[in-house]
């Protein structure tokens, strides 16, 4: 049994283009739990990274409401979600896009310390040494540029720094679909234990369901911008229901 | 599917860099028949897609190459896109945005075949077809962006057949694509070399993809070919520890999970 964390509901978001309009978002509801993890899973174009950038408040949507621990982020004031931001955190596909390559990766991992007034300027060192030893680095990498570093790194110091908000709830989106298998599980491992110890919720969002099915107690499944199916990992994975479901599932190799 | 298309023979690839000389492919033999799905699979930096560029002719000039590949099911050294087609990772990259798709299919047969504009136009409507691309007559004077990923892929692959090659090369051809049109794409493959004219050389770093698609796997490491096989041996009684590893980190439907059921409410 989980607390609930997030709440949405009927969280729509339309992009008009010149010949037609494309719901992206079509009257979404689910919830997440404290230290839960909820897999978003369907095809390109369904949706799942336009829900990632509207939860993030990285995009506006057209109707619906989003609640943690029962307050309504969109009708937050200014300052006061710059004060909450911090509690949702996001960790992308493509490490390398989403650092400044010009920046060591401790003074990348130092800007939420400050820009959330985390820790004095003479323990933020020590907190950025603790966040890289959290995900399995050692704190020289500290020193070093994101391009400096391996594929399998990179994506660790991105946990890293979406970890130094302290957050209640980060979301992956197809953040392990770019490394090698070995790492993947590595990577997964990682996740599991960083939520069992720190009570962390993940929206973990992918295109592969048989990696969402590994991490993930819950699963969403959609489609043109709709939840679909929702359910137990296990059994929607195993037995989909929906459409959408189904040919997820008929798509994967068989082989075994 | 006995008869030998190509040998790889000591092939070694290796780059000056600052660190010093680093092997891209070290030594490597090969056979590869003519007519088979060959998968060549292996991680970041195994040296999978040097040999798909080794083997197009498309190496860099920097690149130090010992050992040689030779063609005795062809008799002759192949043409990269006459003799042998390839397919990258992404679609968007290697399509010209300010071409019609019609002018980028046909391009191979006009260089290749001699056809003039109007009868490559025509051969672009046909390949296009046969991809399965809707509406070929259209498609042909659109441009790469009207259309979605699987769709673009498609048309890479168009062009990649448009001069008849002995061989097509798939790079991580599906990687980027969502699972329900990754398995599109690799019955599209599969249909297109099932008459057995064409030899297709699928590199992947997804072992569960190779053995569903493949006739036979080569599995590389850190530049060296660890074992080649029937992919049914491969997979099920592998004699590396290296595939046992690929195969044990493998993850479908099956694998044990690492959040309990009991969790959820």
């Amino acid at each position: 049994m989980f607390d609930e964390l997030l709440r949405v509901e009927g969280l729509s978001k339309r992009f008009a283009g010149r010949r037609r309009t494309v719901a992206a978002l079509d009257d979404v509801t689910f919830t997440v739990g404290k230290g839960e993890t909820l897999g978003i899973v369907g095809p390109s174009g369904s949706g799942k990274s336009t829900l990632a950038r509207v939860l993030l408040r990285l995009v506006e949507p057209d109707a619906g409401r989003i609640l943690i621990d029962g307050e309504d982020w969109r009708s937050l004031s200014p300052k006061l979600l710059r004060r909450r931001r911090g509690s949702i955190q996001m960790v992308f596909q493509d490490p390398v896009s989403a650092f400044n390559p010009h920046t060591t990766i401790g003074k990348a991992i130092m800007d939420p310390l400050r820009i959330h007034s985390i820790g004095s300027r003479d323990t933020r060192k020590a907190a950025i040494a603790d966040l890289l030893q959290r995900v399995g680095l050692s704190e020289e990498m500290a020193s070093r540029r994101i391009h400096e570093v391996s594929g399998g790194q990179r994506q660790r110091v991105a946990l890293a720094r979406a970890l130094a908000s302290r957050p209640r709830l980060v979301v992956l989106d197809e953040a392990l679909s770019a490394l090698d298998v070995s790492l993947r599980g590595q990577m997964l491992e990682l996740l599991v234990r960083l939520q069992q110890e720190e009570g962390i919720s993940f929206l973990f969002i992918g295109h592969d369901p048989a990696v969402v099915r590994m991490i993930s107690h819950r699963v969403a499944v959609m489609n043109e911008g709709r939840i679909v199916e929702t359910g137990e990992a296990d059994a929607v994975l195993s037995a989909p229901q929906s459409e959408t479901g189904k040919a997820l599932i008929a798509a994967l190799p068989t082989w075994r | 599917m006995t008869k030998v298309l190509s040998n790889v023979e000591q092939l070694s690839v290796a780059y000056r860099t600052p660190a010093g000389v680093q092997h891209a492919l070290k030594s490597v033999d090969l056979d590869i028949f003519a007519g088979e799905k060959l998968a060549i699979i292996g991680e970041s930096g195994s040296g999978k897609s040097t040999l798909s560029l080794a083997l197009t002719g498309l190496l860099p000039g920097e690149a130090m190459v010992s050992g040689g590949i030779s063609w005795p099911g062809l008799g002759f050294d192949p043409v990269a896109g006459r003799d042998i087609g390839i397919v990258f990772q992404d679609p968007g990259s290697s399509l010209n945005p300010v071409l019609t798709i019609g002018d980028q299919v046909g391009e191979g047969a006009r260089r290749h075949l001699g056809l003039g504009r109007k009868a490559a136009r025509e051969k672009a409507v046909e390949l296009l077809a046969r991809v399965r691309i809707p509406q070929p007559e259209n498609a042909v004077g659109a441009y790469p962006h009207q259309f979605s990923g699987g769709q673009r892929q498609r048309i890479a692959i168009a062009a990649a057949i448009a001069a008849g090659p002995s061989v097509l090369i798939a790079d991580e051809a599906t990687s980027a694509l969502d699972t329900i049109v990754q398995a599109e794409i690799a019955a599209l493959l599969e249909d297109l070399v099932k008459n057995g004219d064409m030899t297709l050389i699928f590199v992947t770093h997804d072992i569960g993809l190779a053995a569903s698609l493949a006739d036979r796997i080569a599995v590389f490491r850190t530049a060296e070919l660890v074992e080649c096989g029937n992919a049914g041996t491969i997979v099920h009684d592998p004699q590396a520890d290296y595939t046992r590893q690929l195969l044990a980190t493998h993850i479908d439907l099956h694998s044990p999970r690492l959040v309990g059921a009991s969790d959820v409410r």
